[in-house]
């Protein structure tokens, strides 16, 4: 593996607990979004990708070196933890202007990119203000300043929009994919889905401390394949359409969800989209919607965290 | 609020080194510990102190102050226990506070060499207890000096003295103020833990030297240590049952190894989620 980061059967455990079973991913370039519900795994790999937990067994790297080492690459990595981890006595410019002083920037440096990274996650107002006055929002902008401040070629993100109103959410959603864009890399962990849908196709799925999964959001799709869609279907009759989709091979089970709703499970998508509308044609059968809950990321995490069941 | 695009200027910036990165640990520590609770202490300190030196010396035995009469701050324990509470007040937070507050992650998570990170804040530590160990000594030889009751040469030697058995106090206080609050992530844990540490100590060696008669069990005790220190430093001529070099080099190699201490906790330092 010669990814941006690298991890190879890492295992960490917390006592009799397991943070990280095993758990084997490559991260490459750009935005990789990974997903797991609370509990899986994340935040335990975030402290190992961050130098603050050491595995206990496996391989990490992190842009080429091994993630528990002190050395010169941390300048390359920024971090935003989920845990507050601030001064609340400090103002929050004063904050990331002593962060980039600890990375080793001159005063004059640090306070320039400390006003850039406080504009660009759009603190400008509150800067001067204590951090401890500040909301669970504009401590997360903090957070994120001190951590693109110095221009870091890896980004990990640990939960980044937990507490961000809707509107910062997308603010902030935006400035992802830009800095994706300009070349940076990024990780950026998250248990809502539909965020890390919107910032990224390429993911890592994570549950119960292991990878279940990796790669193009669409390729993980076609991994499921074999396991039977299900699409929900608005129709004027639904029995009589029940009755005529039956007939297909490919559909392995219909039920009633209401009394013009209905649900079918097939094992071939494609073909059954591609089917359905020359029934329709054919039969004339009148269908008013058309709805895959297989179509988000949700479904998939769900079908892969059950084990494919 | 708005937010932007990061526009960074391009080219590469000169990283300071190592002892920058160290010093703005330093400055920040010394900013968030110089509350108003460390000033009280030290200017009690200050004034036990000062007031000790500067009358001891105006109402010294006919013949004049001599080296021996700036040794009164240390008679009694209120000098080492002031200097104990500065200890408690400036070094429980030290580091117990970012492991605490979690702010420690974000020391892991950079170019930080542990040892910058634990010399920045044994420094901003010991700078608070030099100033109560050593300050308020040589604050009252300079006022004598200036009122022109002392001699220059005495007031040289004094200072000296001061300087001497401040250091050692200074060195000793320090690691244990710091090895403590490596230990815990409650300052208030690291505090009582510094006082019990050293109260556990002094009446264990006055106790058990007291019942058993042995003068190397006194050794034990840290208050004992300085007042013997100071005995040699300023030539009292009193032969007490503890050694002054033996005790100064107790007191030294004590706080060597607390520091060690803390550096072997620190890097053994995960930071495991909640």
């Amino acid at each position: 593996m010669t990814g941006v980061v690298d991890a190879l059967a890492v295992t960490k455990r917390y006592g009799e607990v397991l943070g990280l079973n095993g758990f084997t991913a490559s991260f490459g370039a750009g935005i990789t979004g990974l997903i797991g519900p609370n509990g899986a795994g994340k935040s335990t790999l975030f402290r190992l990708l961050a130098g603050q937990l050491r595995p206990d067994a496996g391989t990490l790297s992190v842009l080429g070196q091994p993630a528990w080492s002190e050395g010169s690459f941390r300048r390359r990595v920024g971090y935003c933890p989920e845990q507050p981890a601030m001064y609340d006595w400090m103002t929050g410019k004063e904050f990331v202007v002593y962060l980039l002083r600890v990375d080793g920037y001159s005063r004059a440096e640090a306070e320039k990119r400390a006003t850039q990274a406080i504009d660009t996650v759009g603190l400008t107002d509150a800067k001067a203000r204590r951090v401890r006055v500040y909301s669970k929002g504009m401590r997360q902008r903090v957070k994120i300043a001190q951590g693109i401040a110095h221009d870091p070629e890896l980004l990990l993100l640990d939960e980044p929009l937990n507490g961000v109103d809707p509107v910062g959410r997308a603010q902030l959603l935006a400035l992802f994919t830009r800095l994706g864009r300009s070349g940076h890399h990024l990780i950026v962990s998250s248990h809502v889905l539909y965020e890390v849908e919107r910032l990224t196709d390429q993911i890592v799925m994570i549950s119960n401390g292991r990878a279940l999964a990796q790669g193009d959001l669409h390729r993980i799709r076609d991994l499921i394949d074999e396991r039977p869609h299900t699409i929900e279907i608005t129709a004027r009759e639904p029995r009589s359409l029940a009755k005529l989709l039956s007939g297909w091979d490919h559909v392995v089970g219909i039920e009633f969800v209401g009394p013009d709703r209905l649900t079918v499970r097939s094992r071939l998508p494609e073909t059954f989209y591609r089917e359905l509308p020359e029934l329709v044609v054919r039969e004339g059968a009148e269908i008013s919607a058309l709805h895959s809950s297989d179509d988000n990321l949700d479904a998939v995490f769900r079908y892969l965290s059950e084990g494919g069941r | 609020m708005s937010i932007s695009a990061p526009r960074y200027a391009a080219g590469p910036v000169q990283l300071r080194g190592r002892l920058h990165r160290t010093l703005a640990i330093l400055f920040r520590e010394l900013q968030e510990r110089a509350g108003a609770g460390t000033w009280f202490v030290m200017a009690l300190t200050y004034a036990t102190v000062v007031l000790t030196v500067v009358l001891g010396a105006l109402f010294a035995p006919p013949g004049g102050a001599s080296l021996s009469t700036f040794y009164s701050p240390f008679s009694s324990p209120a000098w080492p226990f002031l200097v104990l509470i500065v200890t408690t007040a400036v070094g429980s937070g030290a580091i117990a506070d970012d492991l605490g507050n979690r702010s420690i992650t974000l020391y892991l998570s950079r170019p930080i060499h542990l040892t910058d990170y634990l010399a920045a804040k044994a420094s901003a530590v010991g700078v608070f207890i030099a100033l109560a160990a050593i300050g308020p000594g040589v604050a009252g030889i300079v006022v004598l000096a200036g009122l022109g009751s002392i001699s220059a040469t005495l007031a040289l030697s004094a200072i000296g003295a001061f300087i001497a058995v401040g250091l050692v106090t200074v060195v000793f206080f320090t690691g244990l103020a710091v090895a403590l609050s490596s230990l815990s992530t409650k300052p208030l844990y690291a505090g009582v833990g510094i006082f019990g540490a050293t109260f556990a100590a002094e009446i264990s060696a006055e106790t058990i030297g007291g019942v058993t008669g042995g003068t190397s069990i006194r050794y034990l005790g840290p208050f004992q240590d300085v007042q013997a220190a100071a005995t040699g430093a300023f030539q009292t001529g009193a032969s007490g049952t503890i050694d002054p070099l033996g005790a100064s080099f107790l007191l030294l190699g004590a706080g060597i190894l607390l520091l060690l201490g803390a550096w072997i906790r620190l890097a053994r330092v995960e930071v495991v989620g909640e």
